[in-house]
């Protein structure tokens, strides 16, 4: 008697430890939780479909779903993978992790933001930008190309993320495509002989700035947004503007292969490729539609109004992981 | 069945669980892609990975060495003088520990920025050291207060009789406090050296963000672990020698309490007064202090809007990491009980190889064990954050119980027998109440540790588990710093509160007169 009892508790326990349901989807997100979790709410509420998350940010290099994504191909948990850059998301599809899916959604993005074989498709975009401290910065001492930072007068007074995480990889991968290996490893030395600051990510770019420690600092549009918010004395610079353009990173979304839930999975896709998101997205951390025509407040850049980088989204994201090796040379020097 | 099969068959639960999942991986590792296993050994002799290591170990020697120095000062001026308030002040001193080293490490850094520190101390070797120093202290001081408990005031006036009190303690006291010492530099080195967030938070490259590259950069698992064993067999190398303290010497102590112990007058109290106050304000309330002023400093901002967030977090935290803590003391139990009673002392040694391993790899080891068909109730429930906890923290359960059933005189047990009670009766009403206190102790850093892991958790928490340390870690990013300095503050605050329940209900549960209050 006293057996059974063990048995029935120790099954109780387990199928309550485990409590699976068939109207949820499990999301695997390096999209910040403060930014991702109202969306992925949004959809709950919509389509009366549990939303299971995993978050993760870029503070930690996203080291955590990319890796577990890639530790469970196996057996994946995951249904679908929101990336805050397509680099991630062209890892998972270079492993056989991610598969195809073509939204009706899709259709409304321009086609350098969406991978050719469809296993992530662009969205809501941030870009890269030099964020300059207003007490510190004249605007006639503001650079207008990211090149600029070599020259002797920003000796020591600038910062860039850690190159081997992030968008910061993204970003000097783009760069390697862009002025090709020689004149960008040149580049990189020089910045290096000019004092650069290593931060140890976007967010730290993003408060040594904003607290007067460095003068300025390469880092994205939601951190600068944030700092704004926070109202530190800084303001967001698009850069290359005459040049080879200024770097857009588009989030991503990605169908996981073999995953339990597809068919709510390809639901969640289409929702994150709509207008709403999108506009949700704008809201909450200035992020710029990728949609034309979504309503979006007036501190929100237009996508038209700015000089892109021309780069194959896929070309860049491969060439980074070519390049690792070098970049954790350089940011050990 | 008779009781050692019981207690094997529960330890073997805890090798199947834990140590096959990290066996495999090395198996993989090493012959699935043995190419790349040789390669990564070679790797070591590169001189950045070299560097990467020497900093490893300047700062874990450093920072064991400050530690337990520091922390033997505070356990003898807690426990052996006439200092005042020194039960708040202990509570002070302990408030760093029970905090994330993420957090602490941003808050120093904001208040040397804020006071003008010269940036070059800051982004420094020194700087990670004073930071983890800081966050160990109050462990050693815990150890060593334990040690120092235990020892007989009727030692101390023998050799007062003839002596010096500087002489005593240098010939006596610290001699009798040697196997304290040692556990809380052997807790401390192997914790600090798999310290990840600090050296990384101040650019210090340590073999730890090595590992770190290699997994989240370069996705190349066979030299991330390669490098890892490497890390465990460090450990392993410079413990070897004293190999002898880690088996039979005590890391707590307990059982001789019945006598009492000395309270010296202090020469000079006041001076010593204002000097552990000035350490305590300037280490510990200064980077909370400025944790509570960035919290409060937007104007309106209501701390309940910081709470809301985290509520689903606190709940889960707490029933997880009473889980945890229940869990691993009750192995710590039974790995305790198999080493003692029945003598298998090899098993505290492969604990602390596992305990060794970094945090990293026990979660890809135990993603890619448990992420199976078969296994997928385990990975996709809690109960894989229970696994991880054990893998973790398992040995320090294991040190503080076994030391204490070690010190429980044969002869109770054995009277006991003598008069026909039957073992588990003896176990309950004899050995279990002794061990209270152990077991108590072992309960309350277990969850400590356990309400604070993030490195492990991170990497295997089930979707949609909230956990308190990763909710926090999540939204920093973006967050507004006053959010971030508050949601840590609601992290002290309940780890706090649950420490001082616990406390309460020590006393209840574990009420013996006999036993001096200090």
């Amino acid at each position: 008697m006293r057996k059974r009892f063990h048995c029935l508790f120790i099954s109780l326990f387990l199928l309550a430890c485990t409590n699976k349901s068939k109207n949820e989807i499990i999301v695997y997100t390096s999209v910040d939780q403060v930014f991702s979790e109202p969306v992925l709410k949004e959809f709950e509420k919509q389509t009366g479909i549990r939303v299971k998350a995993v978050f993760d940010t870029e503070e930690t290099k996203s080291t955590g779903v990319v890796n577990r994504l890639i530790a469970e191909k196996n057996n994946p948990q995951c249904d679908v993978f929101w990336s805050g850059d397509p680099m991630r998301a062209d890892v998972l599809k270079q492993r056989g992790i991610t598969k195809t899916y073509r939204p009706p959604a899709a259709s409304g993005i321009n086609e350098i933001f969406i991978d050719k074989d469809y296993h992530w498709i662009g969205f809501s975009s941030r870009a890269r930008v030099l964020l300059i401290n207003t007490n510190l910065v004249t605007p006639q001492d503001i650079p207008s190309s990211i090149l600029d930072l070599t020259n002797e007068r920003y000796k020591g007074k600038f910062t860039i993320a850690n190159p081997l995480f992030g968008t910061t990889s993204f970003h000097i991968a783009a760069i390697f495509t862009s002025l090709g290996d020689v004149k960008a490893k040149q580049f990189m030395e020089d910045l290096k002989k000019n004092g650069v600051v290593i931060a140890s990510s976007n967010g730290d770019v993003k408060k040594k700035v904003a607290t007067g420690e460095v003068q300025m600092g390469v880092t994205d549009t939601d951190d600068a947004n944030e700092a704004v918010k926070e109202g530190a004395p800084v303001k967001a610079i698009f850069i290359d503007q005459s040049g080879f353009g200024n770097l857009i990173v588009p989030n991503t979304v990605s169908l996981i292969k073999n995953s339990q839930n597809n068919i709510n999975g390809k639901k969640l896709i289409d929702f994150l490729l709509s207008v709403k998101t999108e506009k949700m997205l704008a809201e909450s951390c200035a992020q710029m539609p990728l949609h034309k025509g979504v309503a979006v407040p007036s501190t929100v850049p237009s996508l038209d109004s700015i000089v892109p980088m021309k780069v194959n989204y896929a070309e860049v994201a491969r060439k980074s992981e070519q390049i690792k090796e070098y970049l954790k040379q350089w940011a050990s020097q | 069945m008779n009781s050692k099969a019981v207690l094997l068959s529960a330890a073997g639960l805890f090798f199947a669980a834990v140590v096959l999942p990290l066996c495999a991986l090395i198996f993989r590792a090493f012959i699935n892609d043995g190419g790349v296993a040789a390669e990564s050994l070679t790797s070591v002799f590169h001189k950045d990975v070299l560097q990467s290591i020497g900093n490893s170990l300047i700062i874990s020697t450093a920072v064991s060495l400050s530690s337990v120095l520091l922390g033997c000062c505070f356990a003898f001026l807690f426990l052996k003088t006439t200092i005042l308030f020194f039960k708040f002040l202990r509570l002070l001193l302990l408030l760093p520990l029970l905090l994330p080293s993420y957090v602490i490490c941003v808050a120093w850094n904001d208040v040397w920025l804020f006071a003008g520190v010269y940036k070059d101390f800051i982004y420094s070797l020194p700087a990670v050291v004073f930071i983890l120093t800081t966050i160990y202290t109050p462990l050693a001081a815990f150890i060593i207060q334990a040690g120092l408990k235990n020892i007989n005031a009727r030692m101390e006036e023998a050799g007062m009789m003839i002596t010096s009190y500087k002489e005593v303690f240098f010939k006596i006291v610290l001699p009798l406090l040697r196997p304290a010492l040692f556990s809380s530099f052997i807790l401390i080195f192997i914790l600090s050296l798999s310290e990840f967030a600090v050296p990384s938070y101040l650019s210090i490259p340590v073999f730890t963000t090595e590992i770190f590259i290699q997994f989240s950069a370069f996705y190349n698992y066979s030299l991330a672990i390669t490098q890892s064993i490497i890390l465990t067999s460090i450990c392993l190398l410079l413990l070897l020698p004293e190999k002898k303290y880690l088996t039979k010497e005590h890391f707590f102590s307990f059982g001789k309490k019945t006598f009492r112990f000395r309270v010296f007058e202090l020469r000079n109290r006041t001076l010593t007064q204002i000097v552990v106050m000035l350490y305590i304000i300037f280490t510990v309330l200064v980077p909370v202090g400025f944790l509570t002023a960035q919290t409060f400093s937007k104007t309106g901002s209501s701390f309940l809007t910081i709470i809301k967030p985290l509520l689903p977090s606190l709940k889960d935290s707490f029933f997880i990491g009473i889980a945890g803590a229940f869990m691993i003391t009750m192995y710590g139990l039974i790995f305790s009980w198999l080493t003692v009673q029945f003598k298998i002392k090899f098993l505290q040694t492969f604990l602390l190889l596992v305990f060794a391993v970094p945090s990293i790899v026990i979660g890809i080891s135990l993603i890619l064990f448990y992420n199976t068909p078969s296994l997928s109730f385990i990975y996709s429930s809690k109960l894989i954050i229970l696994v991880a906890f054990m893998a973790r923290f398992l040995f320090i359960s294991v040190k503080i119980i076994s030391d204490s059933l070690q010190q429980i005189p044969v002869s109770y047990t054995d009277a006991a027998c003598i008069t026909g009670a039957k073992p588990f009766y003896v176990f309950r009403r004899i050995t279990f109440p002794l061990l209270g206190e152990s077991l108590f102790t072992s309960f309350f850093i277990i969850l400590i540790f356990c309400l604070n892991e993030l490195s492990t958790i991170i990497m295997i928490y089930p979707p949609g588990t909230s956990l308190l340390p990763v909710t926090i870690f999540t939204r920093t990013a973006n967050a507004p710093q006053y959010v971030v300095s508050g949601m840590s503050l609601v992290s002290l605050l309940f780890t706090i509160v649950i420490l001082i329940c616990m406390f309460f209900g020590k006393k209840m549960l574990f009420n013996q007169q006999w036993r001096t209050s200090r």
